[in-house]
């Protein structure tokens, strides 16, 4: 074997194994919402495509078993079509509702909590009844019927995910769920593996961060911290989330 | 709350139930990603004071048995999920029984009635409710047209409350008798001797003012008279060293208040009453050692005692033929040793037995079926056909009737033979009142709307009695107005009875918090029983007694279709899934029969062929069987597990009209065949190992201990379990690590104070008496399978197709066993008889003892299993890959592994059948098959505490939680709490005289600690 | 005044008479030897038949992946068994390969020339078939990969205090060295077929195989050296693999398990095993391709001494156990060890010391020694007994250990049966390839041996050729 074929040879193995360590590192990150659209791209997609493009995803990366993130990273991005087309950025943007007034148990429940149909039918009993969408909701309140969102966001069954206690220590919503105000659909925002956790409790959390993310001005302390580099860890001991 | 019905787009009823679950209700941990679309179905109207994924909490009573203690049922989501005592409630305070926790079983049984059923040609078929109701007055019509109404039959399984009433005043109003409130545990004899001696049905039993308790057959531990109440005071005397009561327990068979015993007399079937005669003085010591077959040695040393000891206890529930007889005994001795008012106290008496009926009048009933007088039979919630003697022959006389109506929820032998099935709601989703304590009023109140389409029996009544046309309205118009202002008497549901009872809605909201108020119900006269000579039907042949029992978990049957009781050992014999004929060894040699060879037991009633058991605390003339098993259409889980012990009782009575379970001749043969016995057992002897350790009052007095303990070259264990724990074992070893400060939480000095924390546990062996309420209440926690199913078995194996064959290959799940030793130097096979002496019996609970320096951590090769910074030895189940190395080098052998995926839906081995999963814990996640678990003290609740305490921005106070068992634990044996913070009660016991570790010599510091048991042998003078 | 009388020397170990008397030259040495690559009859029947039994063990596997290590006999708290159990028989196998062409190498024993291509193949099929075993136990097999250390963001990583990650590196490292060593021993053979293939595509696939081995006197002294280093290198891993096996139960708690012994006790027990299969193997082999006079009796007789040897090891190893036990004074080691014996596990302790302790012993016999028909029983004794020694050391452990309310009994299912049947299968099917495709004896050391032509001619050649002394290999 002359000495031409044998470095050929060393480099095929780098190339193959540097393929592959890009592979599985930008699978966290794997795009499907917008593919699954097909040829014909629908004015939501594009919007959901344009809030993307806007939102900056979180730390990309590959872990192992995980909501609607299989072992591709497949899910995030993922924007299952809604019952209803419940537009995010009119209620937050334009009526400036917080996130709290529908999802009210966020901060003292596990659980961030959905309003009931009664909650909607408190301002659009009154309010843009004729919108073809409110219409809906108004046929499930008179039927006496939930509406079945279809979930979004979801960590596995042998997680256990409190939002209270993450609400309490000053995450905001934005940090996890995305430009919400911004999505006329709501698409999963971050992969939600394990890596992901894992990487702000370990790395901190910079409060200020967060309030820009929520559209916020971060109050001195908040910035004095960000020009210290101060960030909050927190525990990342198996037994926290797995049990 | 707001639960709609069946939707168009395919969302079940129990999607809405589980709303917004971010948690692991109904779905398995494996690690892939579910694909499936999810639907988050919110409420329509959310209801008050409720936060999705937040548990609420309804005070109701307990209807498993008579007793009525007070439940707190946990919901969440709008499901009920956990049973806990009230610890207000004057009955229970706070405790509950496995039977208790188990009656969310009955709740979700998938062998429910979905809804009102009718037999048309032979077959049940579903109608609706209106259907239903008419069906119902037409043939209550047709009873009464043809005037036999006053012969019609209401047997109500006897929940004693406001219910009596009510159904008497409907029945009155159809002109039937008053109803029959069946109950086939019901101690009559000690009933019918309290009326007489005491004038209350039944009184507070004080075991912790007696000096000594002597228990004539009376299995108060386990099932006899009220459970909860009499095992709390018994184990709190027995708590207080100094002074505790010595316990003396007469009866041919060692139940589980026997192996709590000090000394066991185990006098002849239906002999005690001779030892009652003789402690009265009507009998010579000689006479009654004659006639009960007792050295006299031993019964002067009990006449002694009883002389000198006072105050003292003397309780009697036989079941024998002369069970009367020895009850008035007894109390009247109790009487004259002047116990009454100070041990026993009429003056605060339970009102469980208050309106029930003796069975005897079943043999009226039977006969009158018999001559089909019966126009019209209702049975609620009992199971005559199977929960009475085959002699009587109850079944073959009801198919005479041409109108039986049954109000059960599950289907049963009963249930099978009715023409019409109105399926009442499960007690916790009904209203009612029950005055379980003289003065009190327990109320019942639903916990979750109904889970399947039936209705409560007193509104279907009420809704029978307004037809129209108006039925059986009676002519003249007077007697018709009558008739309608008696209708409208009744509110129109039984909330509104309850209600009216209390005086208004008002006061019941009032009450519903707390769940109790002062108050007291109308007396039930009950309607005497006709009552039999105490002789058996039929000449006695047979050379052996039979003693027929039952325990609390099985009960008459009732516990039979529940897998958390079939799953759980019988306290005394360990055995589950199966009936086995107990025999004492000598007589097995006798019959050259090993443990597991069937055996068939003959009576004048019939046979039953069964395994045969080896039971050294049973005397060789007797053989004893269970009863509450072998059920023939009582559900998946009751139909063919076990056989019926009730065939083998002919239809006889004692004198007060209780069942005769005990002293029926029997004879016993060989059968071919043999059957592994399902039991949890290993070896059933401490071998020298110290595991469960105990001392007699004198050694402790004497200040004998066993510390400091000392290893070679190691200083003196301390009693800090844990706190000296060798930390380089946590996840990260970073404690070990001198430069730990840089390491987050791991420093002890972190602000989170998280590794200052060590969770620890105390039991006190003196107060366990091995009742395994403990058990369930963990089953119920922590989602755990029940694997002993017929259909759950290893199919594979042709020699394993028999419920309970997981468990003969010890497969079973209990993540808390109880283990149950003899302290006895031989195998049971070799064991022989001596009335005089009997081995000590020692319990102990085993869990994950928590080590610190835990021998399963540095083994499993993907830190599945470690420590954690406050103390917990954590199974990570989604890292788990199962190499099992951990069970391997766990000394305590605690470790438990999914061999099948008894969480996977679409497994054969699938333990929740819908809509058993609604019970599961949504906090704790269900394992799927090929990984390990473990007890991981209820790190779930730990978890939920320390979030609870974050969110009110405070620190977690002391006893501020505590685990499932030690919650449910009816002789507070159990005590959790942190080792390392002194607000915390364990903190105390942890240094205690009588600590002690388990298997202390290997080095494992273990959080566990337990307190030695205490003997009390017989004073000098007595013999034992 | 001397007289100098004739006596003929027994052979033993260390001066056997390794000379091949019966082989006229070296033309006869590769016809002989790459006759064996002629596909029989009775080759395709044994493979079908290994095939077949792989099949079984596959299929079962399959299914008991479905449905759960359920349908495996074990009995908790026996949470290891059948697979654990071959697991360590199958490394223990693959002992004597490497100890025969590494170690005696070195030391010279020049019985090893015949016999070492055989136990070096057998050696690395076994390590493979070995290898599965952790797999197959595995309650998710399809997780195994987190056994292994990997970089993952997750900041997880194997517990490297666990003798089963050891286990990963052990088995790992000795796959790779052992087939390396295999592999170029075989490169001057690969170039003997290479030269008289026929068929262009073998021809041109030898070619490469043989790294186009030209037989140069520098190609011979590099491939001497790097032989040479390769055995060095890999003799210390014929101590540490078992050892580390060992450590699985030595660092257990469990009685019976947890004893410093251990890994003297594998080793031996290995070797002993190693040598055990090689006569399960070498014998038909010689007598079915007609090789006795290559394998001749003064090797086996050789290697049988070696089989006494490390035989008499493994028995004093099982009697210093019994000896702890009871001056160890531990009671629930001693209550174990009279269960292992006199207890449920009687039958298992006896199958294996009589197997493994006193059936052996028959070697100090040389008639027995020189007899391939009972050497070929034999082995086939210690390959039961040496399966039955790891069932005493797993099962009897775990279901008599502190707890007396969990001790319990054991049984395998047919699926436990199966995987091990299929194991053998993997095995055989493997090294029934390997006859059909390479030389079973290595041609070019045999060549070392046989007695060059022109030592026909001398006059004095000793009547017998007991008194011929060759040079060893290498040394030339």
């Amino acid at each position: 074997m002359t000495g031409r074929r044998k470095w050929l040879a060393v480099l095929g193995v780098v190339a193959i194994a540097i393929a592959s360590t890009l592979m599985s590192a930008y699978a966290g990150n794997y795009q499907t919402a917008a593919v699954a659209a097909g040829a014909t791209e629908t004015a939501t997609q594009k919007a959901n495509r344009e809030a993307q493009g806007k939102a900056k995803p979180g730390p990309w990366g590959y872990s192992g078993a995980s909501g609607y993130t299989n072992y591709l990273g497949e899910g995030t991005g993922r924007s299952p079509v809604q019952p209803v087309v419940f537009p995010h950025p009119v209620h937050v943007n334009t009526l400036k509702m917080n996130c709290v007034f529908c999802h009210s148990s966020a901060y003292k429940s596990p659980d961030p909590g959905l309003p009931a149909v009664a909650s909607c039918m408190g301002c659009h009993a009154i309010t843009a009844i004729d919108r073809q969408e409110v219409k809906k909701v108004a046929e499930a309140w008179n039927k006496q019927r939930p509406i079945p969102w279809v979930r979004v966001h979801k960590v596995p069954e042998y997680v256990r995910f409190p939002h209270s206690r993450h609400i309490r220590a000053g995450v905001t919503c934005q940090t996890c769920h995305g430009q919400v105000q911004n999505m006329p659909q709501v698409f999963q925002y971050a992969s939600l593996n394990m890596g992901w956790c894992v990487s702000c409790h370990v790395n901190g959390y910079s409060r200020a961060e967060g309030l820009r993310l929520a559209g916020y001005e971060p109050d001195s302390a908040a910035l004095a911290d960000e020009k210290k580099g101060v960030r909050t860890t927190a525990s990342y001991d198996c037994a926290n989330c797995h049990y | 709350m707001t639960i709609p019905v069946e939707t168009t787009n395919g969302v079940k009823r129990r999607d809405f139930l589980k709303v917004l679950g971010v948690t692991g209700a109904a779905s398995t941990m494996v690690g892939c990603s579910t694909d499936q679309v999810e639907k988050l179905i919110p409420y329509v109207t959310s209801p008050d004071h409720t936060v999705p994924g937040v548990s609420n909490f309804y005070a109701s009573t307990c209807r498993e048995c008579a007793a009525g203690c007070g439940i707190i049922v946990t919901t969440r989501d709008g499901r009920a999920i956990k049973i806990e005592g009230n610890p207000d409630h004057p009955v229970n305070r706070g405790a509950v029984c496995a039977r208790g926790q188990a009656a969310l079983q009955g709740l979700y049984n998938p062998d429910r009635f979905r809804g009102p059923m009718q037999r048309q040609n032979g077959t049940l078929v579903p109608i609706t409710w209106d259907q239903a109701i008419d069906a119902l007055h037409k043939g209550v019509d047709t009873a009464m047209k043809s005037g036999k109404a006053k012969n019609a039959v209401f047997i109500n399984q006897h929940e004693q409350g406001l219910l009596h009433t009510f159904l008497d005043e409907w029945l009155a109003l159809r002109g039937m008798p008053a109803h029959i409130s069946y109950d086939a545990e019901a101690p009559f004899a000690t009933v019918a001797a309290n009326r007489a001696v005491y004038g209350v049905s039944w009184p507070k039993l004080d075991f912790g003012a007696a000096k000594v308790i002597v228990s004539f057959a009376a299995d108060f531990l386990d099932g006899w008279g009220l459970p909860v109440p009499q095992q709390l005071d018994f184990a709190e005397a027995r708590g207080r060293i100094e002074g505790a009561p010595r316990l003396i327990y007469i009866g041919p068979r060692r139940p589980l208040t026997g192996l709590n015993a000090d000394q066991w007399i185990p006098a002849a079937p239906g002999t005690a009453g001779s030892i009652a005669k003789m402690l009265a003085g009507k009998m010579s010591a000689a006479d009654a050692a004659a006639a009960t077959d007792i050295p006299v040695k031993i019964l002067e040393g009990l006449q002694k005692e009883i002389a000198s000891a006072k105050p003292s206890l003397l309780v009697a529930g036989g079941t024998g033929p002369r069970a009367l007889d020895l009850a008035t005994e007894v109390n009247q001795l109790n009487k004259a040793l002047g116990n009454v008012g100070v041990t026993i106290k009429p003056a605060e008496s339970y009102g469980a037995w208050e309106g029930v009926v003796p069975p005897a009048v079943l043999n009226d009933v039977v006969a009158a079926m018999e001559a089909g007088e019966v126009p019209a039979l209702f049975i609620r919630g009992a199971n005559p056909v199977y929960s009475t003697p085959t002699g009587l022959g109850f079944a073959k006389a009801a198919e005479k009737v041409p109108f039986k109506v049954s109000f059960s929820t599950v289907p049963d032998e009963t249930t099978a033979l009715c023409d019409l099935i109105l399926p009442d709601h499960h007690a916790l989703e009904s209203w009612g009142i029950a005055e379980p304590v003289q003065g009190t009023l327990g109320l019942q109140q639903p916990a979750m709307d109904p889970v399947f389409n039936t209705r409560a029996t007193a509104d279907v009544l009420l809704a029978s009695l307004k037809p129209a046309p108006c039925f059986a309205c009676p002519e003249n118009p007077a007697e018709a107005k009558q008739h309608a202002s008696d209708v409208s008497k009744f509110p129109p549901d039984y909330r509104g009875v309850v209600a009216k009872h209390l005086g208004g809605n008002g006061n019941l909201q009032n009450a519903l918090p707390t769940g109790m108020l002062a108050g007291s119900l109308p007396r039930r006269t009950a309607p005497v029983a006709k009552i039999m000579k105490p002789a058996i039907v039929g000449e006695q042949n047979g050379d052996y007694y039979l003693a027929t029992y039952w325990n609390l978990l099985m009960g008459d049957g009732r516990g039979a279709n529940k897998p958390w009781l079939q799953e759980l050992p019988d306290p005394v014999t360990k055995i589950c899934w199966q009936t086995v004929v107990e025999m004492h060894p000598e007589t097995a040699k006798k019959l050259s029969v090993e443990a597991g060879d069937h055996v068939t037991v003959k009576t004048v009633a019939g046979t039953v062929t069964a395994p045969a058991f080896l039971y050294i605390g049973v005397r060789p003339d007797t053989i004893a069987v269970m009863v509450g098993r072998g059920q023939t259409a009582a559900g998946r889980y009751a139909t063919g597990t076990g056989h019926n012990a009730w065939s083998l009782l002919p239809a006889s009575n004692d004198q007060a009209g209780g069942y005769q379970l005990v002293g029926v001749r029997c004879t016993v043969a060989k059968a071919d065949g043999h059957t592994p016995i399902v039991t949890t057992e290993g070896s059933g002897r401490q071998h020298g190992r110290k595991i469960a350790r105990a001392q007699t009052i004198e050694q402790f007095r004497a200040g004998e201990t066993d510390h400091p303990h000392t290893f070679i070259g190691q200083a003196p264990t301390e009693f800090l379990p844990g706190l000296r724990a060798p930390v380089a074992n946590d996840a990260q070893g970073e404690l070990g690590d001198p430069k730990s400060a840089q390491r987050g939480e791991y420093d002890p000095n972190h602000p989170s104070g998280r590794a200052k924390r060590r969770w620890a546990m105390t039991i006190d062996l003196a107060k366990c008496t091995g009742c395994s309420a403990c058990v369930t209440a963990c089953y119920a926690e922590n989602n755990i399978p029940t694997v002993g199913a017929e259909w759950q078995g290893p199919q594979l194996f042709a020699d394993r197709k028999f419920p309970g064959a997981n468990i003969t290959r010890s497969r079973e799940m209990a993540w808390l066993r109880l283990e149950r030793y003899y302290e006895m130097d031989r195998e049971y096979k070799d064991a022989t008889w001596d009335p005089a002496h009997h081995p000590e019996v020692r319990v102990i609970p085993m869990m994950c003892q928590h080590c610190g320096n835990a021998p399963c951590e540095p083994v499993c090769p993907v830190y599945a299993t470690y420590h954690t910074p406050d103390g917990l030895n954590v199974q990570v189940y989604n890292r788990c890959v199962g190499t099992r190395y951990c069970s391997n080098n766990c000394p305590y052998k605690v470790r438990y592994y999914n061999w099948f995926g008894y969480g996977e839906v679409d497994r054969a081995q699938y333990a929740f059948p819908e809509p058993l999963h609604w019970q599961l814990n949504p906090d704790v996640t269900v394992r799927a098959k090929g990984i390990m678990e473990k007890c991981s003290f209820c790190v779930q609740r730990i978890r939920d505490a320390e979030t609870l305490a974050k969110v009110q921005n405070r620190e977690i106070q002391g006893d501020e939680f505590t685990t499932a068992c030690a919650q449910a634990c009816p002789s507070r044996a159990i005590l959790f709490g942190d080792a390392a913070d002194e607000n915390w009660s364990v903190t105390k016991l942890i240094e205690d005289r009588r600590a002690y570790h388990v298997f202390e010599e290997l080095n494992t510091y273990t959080a566990v600690v337990y307190l030695k048991k205490i003997n009390h042998p017989a004073p000098a003078g007595a013999t034992a | 005044m001397a007289t100098i009388a004739y006596e003929p020397r027994r052979p033993n170990i260390a001066s056997a008479n390794v000379q091949l008397p019966a082989v006229p030259d070296y033309e006869h040495v590769d016809d002989a030897i790459i006759a064996t690559l002629k596909p029989t009859k009775a080759w395709f029947a044994m493979l079908m038949t290994a095939i077949a039994a792989l099949g079984l063990g596959v299929a079962a596997f399959l299914y008991q992946v479905h449905q759960g290590l359920g349908v495996a006999g074990y009995n908790p708290p026996v949470m290891w068994g059948v697979y654990i159990i071959t697991f360590v028989f199958w490394v223990g196998i693959g002992h004597a390969g490497t100890l025969i062409s590494a170690i005696l190498f070195l030391f010279r024993a020049g019985f090893r020339t015949t016999i070492y291509r055989c136990a070096e193949a057998m050696t690395v099929f076994a390590v493979m078939t070995a290898g599965l075993f952790p797999i197959i136990h595995l309650g998710r097999p399809w997780k195994f990969f987190w056994l292994i250390p990997y970089p993952n963001w997750r900041l997880l990583w194997p517990q490297f205090k666990s003798p089963l990650v050891w286990d990963v590196f052990a088995i790992l490292t000795y796959l790779t060295i052992s087939s390396t060593f295999l592999y170029v021993g075989l490169i001057p053979d690969i170039a003997t077929l290479r030269d008289r293939e026929t068929n262009p595509v073998r021809k041109r696939i030898l070619a490469l195989l043989s790294f186009g081995w030209r037989n140069t006197e520098r190609e011979w002294r590099h491939f001497a050296r790097a032989y040479l280093f390769l055995a060095a290198v890999s003799t210390p891993l014929v101590l540490s693999v078992h050892s580390v096996v060992s450590f699985d139960f030595a660092m257990a708690l469990t009685p019976g398990w947890h004893t410093t012994i251990f890994p003297p006790y594998f080793v031996a027990g290995a070797i002993f095993s190693g040598i055990g299969m090689v006569f399960t193997i070498i014998i038909p082999i010689r007598k079915y391709f007609k090789l006795q006079h290559f394998v001749t009796i003064n090797h086996l007789d050789a290697a049988a001494k070696l089989c006494l040897a490390t035989s008499m090891i493994v028995g004093c190893a099982y009697l210093i156990e019994f000896f702890i036990a009871w001056y160890g004074g531990v009671q629930v080691e001693q209550d174990f060890f009279w269960n292992r014996v006199f207890g449920q596990w009687w039958w298992a302790a006896w199958i294996m010391i009589t197997c493994n302790m006193i059936l052996p012993l028959t070697l100090f016999s040389q008639k027995l020694r020189r007899n391939p028909a009972w050497l070929f029983i034999l082995s086939i004794f210690i390959n039961i007994g040496m399966w039955f020694e790891r069932f005493v050391i797993v099962v009897p452990s775990l279901s008599h250990e502190f707890e007396p309310w969990m001790w319990t009994t054991y049984a395998p299912t047919w699926v436990d049966y199966s995987i091990l049947i299929g194991s053998f299968g993997w095995f055989f099917m493997w090294f029934l390839l390997f006859v059909r495709q390479l030389p079973v004896i290595a041609l070019t050391e045999v060549k070392e041996i046989v007695p060059p032509r022109l030592k026909h001619a001398h006059a004095h050649t000793p009547a017998n050729a007991e008194d011929f002394e060759p040079e060893m290999p290498g040394d030339r």
